[in-house]
């Protein structure tokens, strides 16, 4: 029992330390793939605290990074757990304040081409963008068969170069 | 904007994340407890697997029962079995989700590594109009989801890919539409599971946003957000009369003679002006777009005409009022009314158009999830099932 006290007091340590370590980049791939800051913060913290359930298990600690990410991806992903209510959710967050489509800046209006996109196009979009992985990375963090994620980042980024203009 | 520019844009958006210098306390004390937990659960999960192993005692599958106890309201004559989707698994209950019978079992991983959990899921109408069958989905580790078509009891009729959220049932139940590739074509499939007609949407028509097409009423076209028809007869998909100019959802009185629209904006202000876009209206009118009146002055979420066309179901106050409006009277009624962080969204109405079907999803939709039924003239609310935001009333009315 003395042993597994000093298991928890140890790791609460060291879960401070990979916080402080990770939790800027989580927080903005979790921002990326909600485009709400609380609601990021909600998830990157359930997160950190599902990984922490599971550092006993965890055999390579140096994979801490990845195993994040793809809890974070999974909490994205099932967050509205219909597409009904991700509908609304995004409709309450984009409410105000009032802004004439014209008078958007760019960034402004990527974020929202961004959130106009079904989750999986934008989660893989994020993951092959900004996190910079390969169609292989991207298919195993999700789950999903590397040709569907060609599939969802062309259809994604077909959308994007619709409405903002890229052109990649 | 290339792609080195478009890798720029994103690293710039990402700045307005929230800053995560130091752990919460509240973080650190939670993770304390998973790991006790953890420790704790570990325990007694082996305790419980030797006591199981030496009782001989199988698991027993728990399906999810009824929230609220059954009252003894007596049951409305035809309305029938409720079908929904939790934990992965399709159920068929009876209509206020006592009795549920599991017709679809999520099973564990078997796509490999990295591929997620198989399930069953249904967003929409799951029943056929005829009640025959229900349309729901399989996700596993495919390249593409699996449209799956059973009868009532689980027995699979046909299967094919899919994308989207919503499959959508002719008014005849011998089809259904769902997108082949997301935004761009929609399959028409029989129940042989042969696709009959390849539609391509052309670029830019519908309304930016994850929206699955729906059948009009009279069955020879779709529509998509906002008020685009897509003929199936292949002809050039066009704006609906009443569409022009609005943005918003809509929906059919059973016999398509008249429509019900939301829009952004109020009814005399159809040029978007600034500083109104968090008005809106709720709109009836004909379906050639004549005689439209404002029947609510506000934005509304999902509004769903009954059955019996004589009224309309709806949310309002950002999805946390839940009202019904008489189409002959223009009377509006407050049905129940949830606190600001709770999203309620109408589903369906009975046959007779006496009850309405709805869910309930508290904390953004971040909390508990619940269906819900309540009379239309707001008696009667009552908890139908926990543990999903979506579920399908069997309503065997030729009209719907």
């Amino acid at each position: 029992m003395g042993a597994e006290v000093e298991t928890i007091r140890i790791e609460g340590s060291l879960l401070a330390d990979l916080y402080a370590r990770h939790a800027d980049e989580a927080l903005r791939l979790s921002y990326l793939l909600t485009g709400d800051g609380a609601l990021a913060e909600d998830l990157v913290q359930d997160a950190f605290v599902r990984v922490a359930g599971r550092l006993l298990h965890l055999r390579d600690p140096g994979g801490f990074h990845a195993y994040l990410r793809k809890t974070i991806v999974n909490l994205a992903r099932s967050h509205y757990r219909r597409r009904a209510l991700e509908r609304r959710y995004l409709e309450r967050q984009t409410e105000a304040p009032p802004i004439d489509p014209d008078d958007l800046s760019d960034r402004e209006r990527l974020r929202r081409a961004l959130m106009a996109l079904p989750i999986g196009q934008r989660t893989a979009i994020v993951l092959r963008y900004f996190e910079d992985l390969s169609e292989a990375q991207t298919a195993d963090l999700m789950g999903r068969h590397p040709g569907a994620v060609k599939s969802l980042v062309s259809r994604g980024m077909g959308t994007l170069r619709t409405t903002v203009g890229v052109d990649v | 904007m290339n792609e080195t520019e478009f890798r720029h844009q994103l690293f710039d958006l990402a700045k307005d994340a929230p800053s995560g210098s130091s752990a919460p306390p509240a973080l650190l004390r939670q993770a304390r407890r998973r790991v006790v937990l953890t420790i704790a659960s570990s325990v007694a999960i082996a305790v419980l697997v030797v006591g199981m192993g030496i009782a001989g005692v199988r698991a027993l599958q728990v399906a999810p029962t009824p929230a609220d106890p059954p009252t003894p309201t007596p049951t409305p004559g035809s309305l029938g079995a409720l079908a929904y989707g939790v934990d992965g698994d399709i159920y068929v209950a009876d209509w206020d989700g006592s009795n549920p019978v599991r017709i679809a079992d999520g099973r564990p991983p078997n796509g490999g590594p990295g591929c997620g959990p198989a399930q069953y899921g249904g967003e929409g109408s799951i029943w056929s109009p005829d009640g025959r069958y229900l349309a729901y989905w399989y996700n596993s580790c495919q390249v593409v989801p699996t449209v799956m078509i059973s009868d009532p009891d689980g027995n699979l009729v046909t299967s094919f890919p899919g994308e989207g959220w919503l499959i959508s049932w002719s008014p005849d139940s011998t089809r259904v539409a769902v997108w082949v590739r997301w935004g761009e074509t929609i399959g028409i499939y029989g129940l042989d599971g042969e696709r009959q007609t390849l539609l391509t949407l052309p670029p830019g028509m519908m309304a930016p946003g994850d929206y699955d097409p729906v059948w009009l009423p009279d069955g020879a076209s779709l529509m998509v957000p906002y008020g685009v028809e897509i003929p199936l007869d292949g002809s050039t998909p066009r704006k609906l009369p009443w569409a022009d100019a609005h943005e918003g959802e809509a929906t059919y009185s059973p016999d398509g003679s008249r429509v019900a629209y939301t829009t952004r904006t109020p009814l005399e202000g159809l040029v978007l002006l600034r500083g109104q876009h968090q008005g809106g209206s709720f709109v009836v009118g004909a379906a050639d777009g004549s005689h439209a009146q404002e029947v609510f002055g506000a934005r509304v979420w999902k509004p769903v005409w009954s059955p019996t066309g004589d009224r309309i179901a709806f949310t309002s106050g950002n999805g946390t009022e839940l009202r019904v409006v008489d189409v002959a009277t223009g009377t509006v009624t407050l049905l129940a009314e949830k606190d600001g962080s709770d999203i309620l969204l109408v589903l369906d109405f009975s046959p007779e158009g006496d009850r309405i079907l709805f869910s309930r999803a508290e904390d953004q939709g971040v909390g508990p999830i619940s269906l819900w039924s309540v009379n239309a003239d707001g008696s009667g609310l009552r908890r139908l099932v926990t543990g999903t935001a979506w579920g399908d009333w069997l309503s065997l009315s030729p009209t719907r």
